[in-house]
């Protein structure tokens, strides 16, 4: 059976998108995983790190993806095709990644979202479509190791889907005082919908994301961060941290000629932290 | 206990970073040499910097109009690498975002077509077109020309596909 992880904040700029990519990326390079990323996000920004943007207007256009799934929801008809949908052999690196997969998201799914929020019942989650994306993808999980969410910073119907296929959940933050402030709410709305739908979804960890070391804010916060923890008022925080990086950031661009990790996301440095992102990632979903 | 550097100390001071860089410096050529992995972390690292091509480049001279004479003048006898780069990335280099949209893709063509190879590289730096440094190996300037109009064009485009939702 595949691990479904949610990437998940309620803040944006926190890295979750950027987390997802790497994970991704690093589970079919280094460890020969087949790996499905699904962008929930309608900024659509998972998307277009693992697709050329034209590519990506093709698709939409063609109801190839999520914005049809909840369209579908809205209006009681029945398109989308999970199987056309899913982009197969994605990424820049050497033309594609054998084993790395994209269910797209849409730009569109901001107009959708409003009306399935309309639709839903937040309390007991027994009306509305909640269980969309499970239902559509029920047949396709179980052929990748690891299925990654990257949601959006809500906690809207959109990430609901996510949670409702997730066993396991990490949390990106930038250890800053406003992002440290989102954790606790993340954490008791994820329980109260993992109890209501009687499922385990557990917190994998929170990740340390754009990291500035030489700022004492972020040394002070991160230190906060694993006494927190020590606490027991928080999920583990992963030893791994991921610096703030303009080789990170340009990895975001899918039409860079890379062939390998190390070009994409240049030797040492954050590709040694993303590595060892990747390896405490897979210590913790076998736990 | 006050911080504050009386000015016979002020001498002292200027002289420990010296002393203290030399000796850093001693210490990793030793460490580069007893250990011949980090001795290839310490060239990949250079590598990555670019600081190692901007000093080639800038000894190799100026290779078109575009990239001026580095001077020697006895005043500045040792000019440092970043110096060297500065020139290369000054304001004699064309923007070649400015000549996509002004001339059109056929014009950016044309014009680095006419540029010389260390002038194409250095547009390629300052841009950072390549950050995966694949083409610094490149020696046919045509795929060098290919990839800033291709990168250039990608850069352009950027975020029309949303525009059209």
């Amino acid at each position: 059976m595949p691990t479904v992880t949610s990437i998940i904040n309620l803040k944006g700029g926190v890295g979750k998108t950027t987390i997802t990519l790497a994970l991704a990326h690093f589970l079919t390079l280094e460890h020969h995983k087949r790996v499905l990323v699904i962008d929930l996000d309608p900024q659509t920004n998972a998307t277009v790190c693992l697709i050329p943007e034209r590519e990506w207007q093709r698709r939409d256009e063609a109801g190839l993806t999520l914005y049809q799934l909840f369209a579908d929801a809205v209006k009681g008809t029945h398109r989308f095709d999970a199987d056309a949908a899913i982009v197969r052999d994605v990424s820049n690196i050497a033309g594609g990644i054998k084993g790395l997969d994209l269910l797209p998201s849409s730009l569109r799914l901001i107009k959708v979202q409003d009306r399935v929020t309309q639709i839903t019942d937040f309390e007991t989650y027994e009306r509305g479509p909640i269980f969309a994306l499970r239902d559509a993808l029920a047949e396709f999980l179980p052929y990748y190791d690891h299925i990654l969410l990257d949601c959006p910073p809500s906690l809207g119907v959109v990430t609901l889907n996510g949670l409702a296929i997730s066993d396991s959940y990490l949390v990106p933050v930038v250890p800053d005082i406003l992002s440290v402030l989102g954790i606790p709410p993340i954490l008791d709305r994820v329980e109260h919908f993992a109890q209501r739908t009687r499922r385990n979804i557990r917190a994998l960890g929170i990740i340390i994301s754009k990291m500035r070391a030489q700022t004492i804010l972020h040394n002070e916060m991160e230190r906060r961060l694993r006494e927190d923890f020590v606490e027991r008022r928080f999920p583990p925080v992963f030893r791994t941290v991921v610096p703030e990086s303009t080789r990170i950031a340009e990895a975001a661009n899918v039409l860079a000629p890379v062939n390998t990790l190390q070009q994409k996301y240049g030797n040492g440095g954050p590709m040694d932290e993303l590595s060892a992102l990747t390896q405490e990632f897979l210590w913790h979903v076998s736990r | 206990m006050s911080r504050a550097k009386s000015p016979s100390a002020s001498t002292n001071s200027e002289a420990v970073p010296q002393v203290a860089l030399a000796a850093f410096l001693r210490g990793l050529a030793a460490r580069a040499e007893a250990d011949s992995a980090f001795a290839a972390q310490l060239d990949a690292a250079l590598r990555e910097s670019g600081l190692l091509d901007h000093s080639l480049a800038a000894r190799a001279g100026p290779a078109s109009p575009a990239a001026p004479a580095r001077k020697r003048s006895s005043s500045r006898p040792h000019a440092s690498t970043r110096d060297a780069w500065q020139q290369f990335a000054g304001n004699d280099l064309p923007d070649p975002f400015a000549l996509l949209r002004d001339r059109g893709e056929a014009g950016l063509r044309a014009s680095l077509d006419a540029l010389e190879l260390p002038v194409l590289r250095a547009l390629v730096r300052v841009h950072r077109l390549d950050p995966a440094r694949i083409s610094a190996r490149w020696t046919a300037r045509d795929r060098v020309v290919a990839l800033i109009v291709a990168q250039v064009r990608a850069r352009a485009d950027l975020g029309k596909a949303f525009s059209r939702v």
